[in-house]
């Protein structure tokens, strides 16, 4: 038997669950060839976790692609969808019209002048290329859905162009930036609403994409604004605001098909209505959304707790703007965006609200979702540095036993210090990969 | 040693290619997760891992009623169809590559936390670098045997190899594996 057959014995063996040093001494004429390889194989294979898919996708995509596909068969490619229908009127014009588009932005898209607007900023001649070559990709995409996506990927990219103009200090075309980045979220928001409204399937799915997407901007906006200076402060908080309205609005799309069925069935009285309406506002359903798949069921059940001491920390969301003078450009970032891992837990709360607010009175949808992600918001932001404020947060919080089990959330605001350091593995230090042997050892 | 093709998935083929759209859901709840891990093993963009996987199984079904399973495995001829669409996604979007920047994380990495993200985002980077630095046939395999879990025989269909070539280059991949490992990258 070549080491090659051994080899490849001895990894099938590994799949089999059997260890290497088993292996080792079931080959020890082998064993010091053999150990370096299978150790390298055990660490590689473990680097499946880092590849997995996010919880929850291949179900969601499931649905997607059977829908896609028990859809009749029509359109499948842009060129197909382009002369499927030639021949009918004013829709063969259009489709000509769609062709020279095509062809002109095939000449233009190869093209320097394209080439080099990818870079440009608001106010720079070759920004309304950029625009026109990303309206032109708009128009081409005939699928809703993906279209959809283009408008979260132009407005992340005018955050982009946004944290630029930042730095070169040209505060005057921040304005360009902002318009163009409300836009794109009022596009966003339209497609949602059509999407959700032709495909209830995908509702909650492409509203979590949608408010996920918009979180994670407002909170970068955020970050902008507490590091911009005044000047440019109104723009880059009117974008803000624009992406945490779109949050609010994507929720209440995503909400919107299943408030059909109560008030039909009950029979069509005031009062239903007054209770779904409780539901939406609170921003505890935005953060639902938020954090599904970032952590895991157990910290759900602790959220509600904070529930109680919301309002009384919910205003040191102000201590964004202490921090402006102090922390430099990082920092805040991480800060910042500590905000949705708050919002995680919500993510049962949100799957069970329709079915209290239906039969219940609103009360008790008030209690069940209010805004969580808040209270761990200060924390974060308030008192990097010391573990104390966690102290001072729990106190309140004290008359619920798992408050304890809480603590450990403030090991997430001090990863901005350490992102640096990549991670804690324990493991040989030497070597440019420090998180190789995490596995092996 | 060949894997016989599991009987469960051969009626889900067959189903499958009668048209049965719920077959071809239950396949792709099964393999989907192989193939994205494959995918992104190969990408810098999450998202576009997700994109492509559902394409590759669009492809999939589309191109169902050429597939014949004597011979080639389903995850053989699965993984296949993968590559080429790893390919056209190279060919497509070499031109728009963009850095990395702190504010495309939680995107790139949607609905996790900013520091779930970053762990995540960096555990990845290393990856990719490490796989980046080796030959293009190494990597493959390695993906393929390691993280989507292909057998010798699968991976040796989906390389369009014979299986005693694909022990041996499972055999150099990780000695080349391991040696950077220890020396870093570039020494190979």
């Amino acid at each position: 038997m070549s080491f090659d057959d051994v080899l490849a014995v001895c990894l099938d063996a590994l799949d089999g669950g059997q260890g290497v040093a088993e292996l080792l001494a079931r080959y020890p004429e082998h064993a010091q060839e053999l150990e370096p390889l299978l150790e390298s194989a055990v660490w590689f294979g473990g680097q499946a976790a880092v590849v997995a898919p996010r919880p929850g996708f291949v179900k969601a995509s499931r649905a997607r692609l059977v829908e896609k596909i028990a859809a009749p068969p029509a359109a499948t490619g842009i060129w197909s969808q382009l002369f499927a229908g030639l021949g009918s009127g004013w829709r063969m014009a259009l489709q000509a019209a769609v062709v020279l588009v095509m062809l002109a932005c095939l000449v233009v898209g190869s093209s320097g002048i394209a080439y080099a607007s990818q870079n440009a900023l608001p106010g720079d001649a070759l920004y309304p290329v950029k625009l026109g070559l990303e309206h032109v990709e708009l128009w081409l995409t005939l699928d809703p859905q993906a279209e959809l996506r283009l408008h979260l990927q132009f407005s992340q990219l005018r955050i982009t162009e946004m944290q630029k103009l930042l730095a070169l200090g040209r505060y005057d075309d921040l304005g360009i930036a902002t318009a163009n980045y409300q836009y794109h979220v009022s596009q966003a928001l339209r497609l949602l609403e059509m999407l959700v409204a032709q495909y209830p399937a995908l509702a909650q799915s492409l509203t979590l994409e949608v408010v996920s997407a918009l979180n994670a901007q407002a909170d970068t906006l955020a970050v902008l604004a507490s590091i911009a200076p005044e000047e440019a402060q109104a723009e880059l908080e009117a974008a803000e605001q624009a992406a945490r309205d779109g949050v609010q609005q994507a929720n209440e799309i995503g909400q919107a098909p299943a408030t059909p069925l109560p008030t039909d069935v009950t029979g069509g009285e005031a009062e239903p209505e007054a209770s779904l309406t409780p539901t939406l506002p609170p921003t505890a359903t935005v953060a639902s959304f938020a954090m599904p798949s970032a952590t895991p069921t157990p910290t759900l059940t602790l959220t509600p707790t904070p529930t109680q001491t919301a309002t009384q920390t919910r205003t040191p969301t102000p201590s964004r703007t202490p921090q402006q003078s102090a922390t430099a450009t990082l920092r805040p970032n991480i800060t910042q965006t500590a905000r949705p891992s708050g919002t995680a837990a919500p993510t049962s709360t949100r799957t069970s609200q329709p079915t209290p607010t239906r039969t219940d009175q609103p009360t008790h949808t008030a209690t069940v979702p209010p805004t969580p992600t808040r209270t761990i918001q200060p924390t974060p932001t308030a008192t990097l540095p010391p573990v104390t404020p966690t102290a001072t947060n729990i106190p309140p919080t004290s008359t619920i036993p798992p408050s304890p089990t809480r603590t450990p959330k403030p090991t997430l605001t001090r990863a901005p210090t350490d992102i640096p350091e990549p991670s804690p593995y324990p493991g040989p230090g030497p070597g440019p990969y420090p998180l190789l042997f995490r596995s092996i050892h | 040693m060949a894997q016989p093709q599991p009987v469960e998935d051969i009626q889900l083929i067959q189903s499958s290619q009668k048209g049965d759209t719920q077959a071809f859901g239950k396949l792709y709840e099964r393999y989907a997760p192989r193939v994205f891990r494959y995918l992104y093993a190969h990408l810098d963009n999450r998202l576009d891992a997700e994109d492509l996987t559902e394409d590759v199984f669009l492809r999939v079904w589309k191109s169902l009623g050429s597939y014949q399973e004597q011979g080639v495995p389903f995850l053989a001829f699965l993984f296949r169809v993968a590559r080429n669409a790893l390919i056209d996604h190279y060919r497509r979007s070499s031109k728009n590559q963009a850095d990395t920047s702190i504010e495309d994380m939680q995107l790139r990495e949607p609905g996790t936390g900013p520091v779930e993200a970053v762990t995540a985002l960096l555990e990845h980077q290393q990856l990719r670098t490490m796989l980046t630095e080796l030959r293009e046939d190494y990597r493959t395999v390695l993906v393929l045997r390691f993280l989507s879990e292909l057998s010798p025989e699968e991976t040796a269909h989906a390389m369009g190899r014979s299986a005693g070539a694909v022990r041996v280059l499972q055999h150099r991949a990780l000695a080349a594996l391991r040696s950077m490992m220890e020396s870093g990258p570039g020494e190979v």
